[in-house]
């Protein structure tokens, strides 16, 4: 009578009263998106969506039942409005991630089925994954771990429901899941074929990132020597170069307007014909050299001067310029080798190094030696002055440079504000600047006098990490040189800073600046970091494990794939194909695990229900039947099996049934 | 010898397959197993976060994605071994009265692991939902709609599971013998006036002991109506088939009631012997082709409403095993 009773009032049960699920653990798994989506969710959606949170806890917990429609109606319609007004229709990534966090937590209020909660757990499951699109590091993987344990909770809890709490197996059988599978997640990473994107998507995001640009105005690396921010990692293979030669050359400013310097478009024929070395790709030599370039959302590639590439993900720009392939909407690898340099016979030019600099076309060649009309005259005068003084061009190169530390110029992260004729001003009245003042005056001082000069954005020297060998190059790290073509010499690299201050290249930013106070004077935090001894060894040993990680995981590609089966592969298989190799590695490790998780299972399973004894006398009982036509009837007991066993024409089968008959029968009579 | 046809083959299989048993054991012989709905979902779902791992050439998504997948993969087995070795028996025939939703008795054990979200039914909504702890054995009724008086048995019964994730279904249809015997709905009669009252028809009062006819003690019998002196001369437990002496015994006829129709009477009979039951008197029933000398006790009761359940219905198997 009270089981009929019971199925009434479930029958009962009104269709929009809400059903048991795990609320809490749903606003947990949301409030983890939102740290996910953190970086580049705008401040009013992550309150909004905290709120929405918030009110759906509220009429689950205390009112007990689903909000109202109208209601609902009308969140939804605000919600969506908001939205539309604030991304404008930009379709970007990150408004699509922030447009399904949105939308998920509109779906919190009305939960009514078990296949609503389902829904909710894999577009969950998914902002997840699309999460990677922005942050790589290693917390915000282990996140993402932790998430999906939590949407896998919530999938169990709706299959086994209340009763989970008394079944505490069940909640191993998700740990279960998730470690056996960790075999199967090994393999299909290191060998599922990484294949070409299917289609481009409009990748760019609204997020802004610390960087070079593709301009220069004065001021403009000195607002980036207050980011502390990596630019990027590099390893050297063999021995790096010391750390006054590391420049590491970005891009090219040959365009001056008379204020600031700017990247010329790269010419016709560069867009056409830009290839990769292909030759050289994987042979990486004695002096190469691999890059971790942090996300910039550019595809400038910073390179050592005489430097060619390795890895295919990088195109040859024109004089000696490269490009990566797609834009570094994420942390980006590359290799590069370089020439070590020659010893030569110093120039006198202090500062300047030969270059191997590629040449630009012919027809591309006034680029280098273009100059504003109207503007800066007091310098125009001035050159115009030097020039009779000087006829040698050398002569006259080596009085510029040397008048930059004969002179009163001050190094400075914060110059003063200049006028319309930035040279004129900065030459003669305020004489205090950063790189790019110098960098940017020489080139046009050069320009002026009729020798090709042009201003190289790019970094200097780098932090270098000494357990783990390889240089950490930060945003301070940015920095503007000159490269100036002498005639019968070439190319040379010419850096008017180290005149001013030595310390600069010598030594890093952080010691030529010294007591200005300037230097990080917005992120106290870093600055500490850097000075404080133990700090500074957490942070590098921090940052060790990160580029671990990078290096290793988030940076596991193509490449990295063909030479890791080649070497796995490569002496047991030498004829096979790539597709062959990565077949027989995906398969047979697929395989493999199957098998043996399978087998683990099974035999879990059936280990519980039989004693030692009794297993073997089955392995047993098995192969008698496989190999003889000895095969124990179904009760038929064990002795008289035995006998049958005995009285048939293999004595020494016999004999070991005998053994374990009696063990089993032992056994048995024990307990 | 003659081959035997393919699909003669294949109607051999299915028949070897359907065999109605009172156990089963389930294996890889009778679990089926596919994606479910929300499986196939999921399914859509990695193949979209694959695709999104390719076109952005993203490592860590394509590790969630391989991560998820296997999830998945793994869920296959676990769903298979959560059934597998699940024992499902019925030995025991239950009873009901017609009207009432017909319980059939289910009873499943688990040996060394759990059985989880378990759903059994005659189709794919499951009546009943339970999970079965580490070695232990559940006892479950599974009500069906009421059904005419007689011998039923359970036509189809799944058990299914979606244990753990909802990705995969694992199944089976098993012919379970089990059986509910359903008796006629108790339905008090008035009886036909006129006649000598059917309930006091064959009042005799039996006089000595020694009129009593001896007959083996059966279990269920009142150990009181024992004839321990018997049983210490003899090592026999005898007892007297009828109660002797100073209380009435009726017989309950098929003619003493008003009703025409066959149904009626049994209805107004099963009342009848429910009734004398409670009051704990002897009783007899008289119906066509059946006759059962008065007594009393549980057994008797129902040995009575067997009796009446089955009238006039060719299975008489349950009545005479």
């Amino acid at each position: 009578m009270t089981r009929t009773e019971k199925d009434k009032k479930s029958q009962d049960k009104l269709p929009d009263q809400l059903f048991n699920y795990p609320f809490s653990v749903l606003i947990f798994i949301l409030f983890l998106q939102l740290c996910s989506h953190f970086s580049h969710s705008p401040i009013w959606l992550i309150l909004y969506v905290i709120g929405i949170s918030f009110f759906g806890l509220v009429t689950y917990k205390l009112i007990r039942k689903p909000v109202s429609t109208g209601l609902r109606f009308i969140v939804v319609f605000v919600s969506t409005s908001v939205f539309i007004l604030y991304y404008k229709f930009n379709f970007t990534v990150d408004m699509a991630a922030s447009f399904l966090v949105l939308a998920s937590s509109l779906k919190l209020l009305e939960l009514r089925h078990k296949k609503d909660v389902v829904l909710f757990s894999y577009v969950m499951l998914y902002l997840s994954a699309i999460s990677f699109l922005f942050v790589q590091s290693f917390l915000h993987a282990l996140l993402q771990l932790i998430l999906i344990l939590a949407c896998l909770y919530v999938l169990l809890y709706l299959n086994v429901g209340s009763m989970l709490s008394g079944y505490k197996v069940s909640w191993s059988s998700l740990f279960k899941a998730v470690f056996l599978a960790g075999p199967i997640v090994l393999v299909c990473f290191l060998f599922f074929p990484r294949i070409a994107p299917l289609w481009s998507i409009p990748i760019k995001t609204q997020s802004a990132t610390t960087g070079m640009t593709d301009f220069m105005s004065p001021g403009d690396i000195a607002e980036l020597a207050q980011s502390s921010a990596r630019a990027f990692r590099v390893s050297f293979s063999g021995q790096a170069p010391e750390n006054k030669d590391l420049y590491w050359r970005g891009l090219i400013l040959d365009n001056f307007d008379g204020r600031s310097w700017r990247a010329s478009p790269p010419p016709f024929s560069y867009k056409r014909f830009n290839k990769i070395d292909s030759g050289l790709l994987y042979d990486h030599g004695e002096n190469s050299y691999e890059v971790m370039l942090e996300p910039s959302n550019q595809s400038w590639v910073y390179a050592l001067e005489s430097s060619r590439a390795s890895s295919s993900n990088v195109l040859l720009q024109e004089a000696g310029v490269f490009q990566l392939k797609t834009d570094a909407i994420q942390s980006t690898r590359y290799k590069m080798t370089f020439e070590k340099a020659i010893m030569e016979p110093a120039l006198i030019i202090p500062t300047a190094k030969r270059l191997k600099v590629k040449e630009r076309s012919s027809t591309d060649l006034y680029r280098d030696l273009q100059v504003p009309f109207n503007s800066n005259p007091r310098t125009q005068e001035y050159m115009n002055k030097l020039l009779v003084s000087f006829p040698d061009k050398i002569n006259l190169l080596n009085y510029l440079m040397n008048n930059f530390s004969r002179q009163e110029y001050y190094y400075s992260l914060k110059p003063p504000a200049l006028g319309s004729d930035i040279v004129d001003e900065f030459l003669f009245d305020t004489k205090v600047g950063f790189c790019a003042h110098y960098a940017g005056s020489l080139a046009y001082l050069l320009r002026l006098a009729g020798i090709p000069s042009r201003v190289i954005a790019g970094y200097q020297g780098g932090e270098y990490n000494e357990r783990s060998n390889y240089y950490i190059v930060h945003q301070y790290d940015a920095h503007a040189w000159v490269e100036a073509k002498l005639p019968e010499i070439g190319w040379v690299r010419l850096d008017p800073t180290a005149m001013v201050a030595p310390a600069r290249i010598l030594s890093g930013l952080d010691v030529a600046v010294g007591d200005q106070g300037r230097f990080l004077e917005n992120s106290p935090l870093a600055s500490a970091a850097l000075r404080i001894s133990a700090l500074n060894w957490l942070r590098l040993r921090i940052d060790e494990f990160n580029y671990q990680w990078q290096k290793t995981v988030v940076n596991y590609g193509d490449q990295q794939q063909r030479s890791l089966i080649k070497n796995i592969l490569g002496g047991i298989f030498p004829d096979a194909s790539d597709l062959m190799r990565v077949a027989i590695l995906l398969g047979g490790g697929i395989t493999f695990f199957t098998v043996s998780i399978m087998l683990f299972l099974w035999y879990k399973q059936f280990s519980g229900r039989y004693s030692n004894v009794e297993k073997y006398y089955m392995i047993w009982l098995y192969f008698l039947a496989r190999f003889t036509n000895l095969k124990r009837a179904t009760g038929e007991t064990p002795k008289v099996f035995l006998e049958r066993v005995q009285s048939s024409t293999y004595p020494r089968l016999a004999k070991i049934t005998e053994e374990l008959t009696m063990k089993l029968e032992q056994g048995q009579y024990k307990i | 010898m003659k081959s035997i046809s393919f699909s003669e083959k294949i109607s051999n299989w299915l028949s070897s397959r359907s065999i109605r048993k009172n156990e089963f054991i389930l294996s890889q012989k009778n679990i089926y197993i596919i994606p479910s709905k929300a499986g196939f979902a999921f399914v859509l779902l990695i193949a979209l976060m694959l695709l999104t791992a390719i076109n952005y050439q993203n490592s860590l998504i394509y590790l969630f994605t391989f991560f998820i997948s296997s999830v998945f993969f793994i869920s296959i087995w676990l769903c298979f071994l959560n059934l597998n070795g699940l024992r499902i028996s019925s030995y025991e025939i239950a009873e009901c009265f017609e009207g009432e939703p017909c319980p059939y008795p289910i009873q499943l054990a688990s040996i060394s692991k759990p059985a989880l979200s378990l759903g059994m039914g005659i189709n794919e909504q499951p009546i009943i939902e339970t999970n079965i702890k580490q070695d232990s054995v559940c006892q479950h009724s599974m009500l069906l709609p009421a059904a005419k008086r007689g011998l039923h048995t359970l036509d189809r019964l799944r058990i299914q599971s979606y244990f753990p994730f909802g990705f995969i279904v694992a199944w089976t249809w098993l012919k379970l013998d089990a059986k509910v015997l359903v008796y006629p709905k108790p339905i008090e009669g008035t009886r036909v006036i006129g006649k000598p009252d059917s309930l006091s028809l064959n009042q005799q009062h039996l006089k000595s002991e020694d009129l009593t006819e001896l007959k083996p003690y059966q279990q269920g019998e009142t150990a009181s109506r024992i004839l321990w002196k018997q049983y210490a001369a003899k090592d026999q437990l005898v007892i007297r088939s009828h109660e002797q002496g100073g209380y009435d015994s009726f017989w309950l006829n098929w003619d003493s009631y008003e009703a025409i129709d066959t149904e009626s009477k049994l209805q107004h009979l099963c009342f009848d012997v429910l009734d004398l039951n409670r009051k704990q008197q002897l009783y007899g029933l008289d119906i066509p082709n059946v006759h059962i000398s008065p007594s009393s006790g549980e057994q008797h009761k129902q040995r009575c409403l067997k009796a009446l359940a089955l009238h006039g219905l060719n299975d008489k198997s349950v009545f005479y095993d």
